[in-house]
């Protein structure tokens, strides 16, 4: 991810990605986490650097993974991060009674 | 009641070849840890990895009767919610693949990518919504 992030910085694709994306979050989706109004393209890339930067190595298998994605992080699961559509009120409240009732 | 964790699988649109199984592994062991699954994709074709996924994580139910939980978040339109599956939702949203990508990127606890070419899977924790690292790789399981 990390030679990617290089290679797809280089030849632009990093920044029409997430500009589609901010784009997106700014006249389709409703709130969504982290995207704040002074947000822009490269604040997005930083933060995704930032996150390379600290990532962990892992050196399990695929079981190790998701058995370390589940791991409790010792508090209830607030909503989720569905955003909801601009365009249709009340779609994330939707979502997230979709999800209690999957959850069932 | 307390919601289960929502585990986002990803892998763009590439047809897959041998990490097809990684995908239908990951979707298979969602579906034991009785998380939800959410993807880009449906279970009409696993040549994909979210599609993969979805297969791996019915097949498991079918192998064992846990249920799978699966979500799967489309691009283009019309926009239509549906839930006419036991424990699934399938949200058709009107928007572009990119557009739709920002959605799959907020909304799960957790983020699992699958990489086509034999390398490094990585798995991403929302910085945003829990604690922890906040990302970390693996390798491929052969």
């Amino acid at each position: 991810m990390r030679n990617k992030y290089e290679e797809h910085t280089a030849d632009g694709e990093v920044d029409e990605f997430l500009a589609a994306a901010l784009s997106a979050c700014r006249t389709k989706l409703g709130s969504v986490s982290g995207v704040q109004s002074e947000t822009t393209v490269s604040s997005l890339r930083r933060t995704l650097l930032s996150g390379l930067a600290q990532a962990e190595d892992f050196s399990g298998g695929i079981d190790d993974l998701v058995a370390e994605s589940i791991r409790p992080v010792g508090k209830p699961l607030g909503a989720s991060g569905f955003p909801g559509f601009w365009d249709e009120l009340n779609s994330k409240e939707r979502f997230e009674r979709i999800v209690e009732r999957i959850s069932s | 009641m307390e919601r289960r964790t929502i585990i986002g699988v990803m892998g763009g649109d590439h047809s897959v070849g041998a990490t097809a199984s990684d995908a239908k592994r990951v979707g298979a062991l969602v579906t034991r840890t009785q998380s939800i699954l959410l993807t880009g994709g449906r279970c009409n074709d696993n040549t994909k990895v979210k599609d993969a996924a979805m297969k791996g994580a019915k097949d498991e139910q079918s192998r064992t009767g846990d249920i799978a939980r699966l979500m799967g978040i489309v691009p283009d339109g019309p926009r239509d919610w549906d839930e006419s599956q036991d424990y699934c939702l399938f949200v058709t949203t009107n928007l572009s693949h990119k557009e739709r990508d920002a959605i799959n990127g907020v909304t799960p606890d957790v983020l699992i990518f699958l990489r086509v070419a034999p390398g490094r899977s990585v798995s991403w924790r929302s910085p945003y919504r829990r604690r922890g690292p906040s990302c970390f790789g693996g390798p491929r399981k052969s």
